[in-house]
């Protein structure tokens, strides 16, 4: 069943008698890689859950309009980091006030009390080397490193050039060594 | 470094999250129709509100023109070829300036005062601002 195209799922979200069917195929498809990419931008599951929930309904309103001028995953990926980002910056606001107080201090705190953390202390000590990094770098080294992704599709996600992705992964990789020689991991 | 994932997930997580989503989604379906049904007096007044002001505008600059020294057969007939087609083709391509005079009035006069303040106190509404903004 989860072996619909994406064309096929389109065309059956467009027709109101198989649009529920459709929208579920899709969430069967891509549910879990839509959640990682929040759950590694928002780190708390709990988090996660809210702004994947949202990333769907968002995804059910546009999906009639979507043309496939992209791919269906990258215009997905593209609203789950987008509404991934945006909670993150509400959240910077409730605590600091503004959206100038420090990121990293968020998410170093859902980090350390997440329940849902199940990685060594070496793992441990990389992902505090990861929210550390700034948001840009941040992204792209999960989506280079963990996703294992290649550039020109990060470049379709983020909208940034090739080149600047390259040069953000190169610097996020060597302050991530430093934090961990730092850290004698 | 091991590139392992170290987050986890509950467990059966993943097997109920697309009902969840499906059932989020007919709550917020849920929220519009609501809207839908609760906002008919502004919402579906407004055209003819803008409307009524424009003839109302209208009319009054007519008067000051039939008023004033040109022969007033011929106010009439300029007025009448373009200011009326130009307050007519506004809103409506579909429906003439008499119908929708009407139709204001009838819709006009269903609404009382009770209804108007009742919308404008309604300040516990649970409708978002998104949606609203999003059925203008």
């Amino acid at each position: 069943m989860t072996n619909k195209s994406d064309d096929d799922i389109l065309e059956m979200f467009r027709d109101e008698a198989t649009k529920e069917e459709a929208f579920g195929l899709l969430l069967k498809k891509y549910q879990e890689r839509l959640y990682w990419q929040i759950r590694k931008i928002v780190i708390s599951h709990d988090d996660t859950d809210d702004v994947l929930q949202n990333t769907c309904v968002k995804i059910w309103k546009g999906l009639g309009n979507f043309h496939s001028k992209s791919q269906l995953f990258t215009w997905m990926y593209r609203i789950a980091t987008n509404e991934a980002l945006s909670f993150l910056k509400d959240k910077q606001r409730k605590y600091f006030g503004s959206a100038n107080g420090e990121m990293e201090e968020l998410l170093l705190a859902s980090l350390e009390s997440d329940p849902y953390f199940d990685g060594d202390t070496a793992q441990m000590e990389l992902q505090k080397a990861i929210v550390l990094l700034p948001e840009k770098q941040r992204l792209v080294f999960n989506m280079k490193y963990f996703d294992e992704m290649k550039y020109e599709e990060i470049s379709r996600i983020l909208q940034t050039s090739v080149g600047a992705l390259k040069a953000s992964y190169h610097h996020a990789v060597k302050k991530i060594e430093k934090f961990l020689i730092s850290r004698e991991v | 470094m091991k590139k392992d994932n170290p987050y986890k997930v509950p467990e059966n997580y993943f097997d109920n999250l697309g009902a969840q989503i499906q059932s989020k989604i007919k709550q917020e379906e849920g929220k519009f129709e609501q809207l839908e049904e609760k906002t008919p007096l502004i919402i579906q007044l407004k055209p003819y509100m803008w409307m009524a002001a424009s003839v109302f505008v209208l009319v009054f600059a007519a008067r000051i023109i039939l008023s004033g020294s040109i022969s007033p057969e011929y106010k009439i007939i300029s007025f009448g070829n373009e200011e009326v087609q130009a307050i007519a083709q506004v809103d409506s391509s579909e429906t003439s300036s008499t119908e929708i005079d009407l139709e204001f009035f009838d819709e006009l006069s269903e609404v009382t005062s009770d209804d108007i303040i009742n919308y404008l106190s309604d300040s516990d509404s649970d409708i978002d601002t998104e949606v609203l903004l999003a059925n203008l």
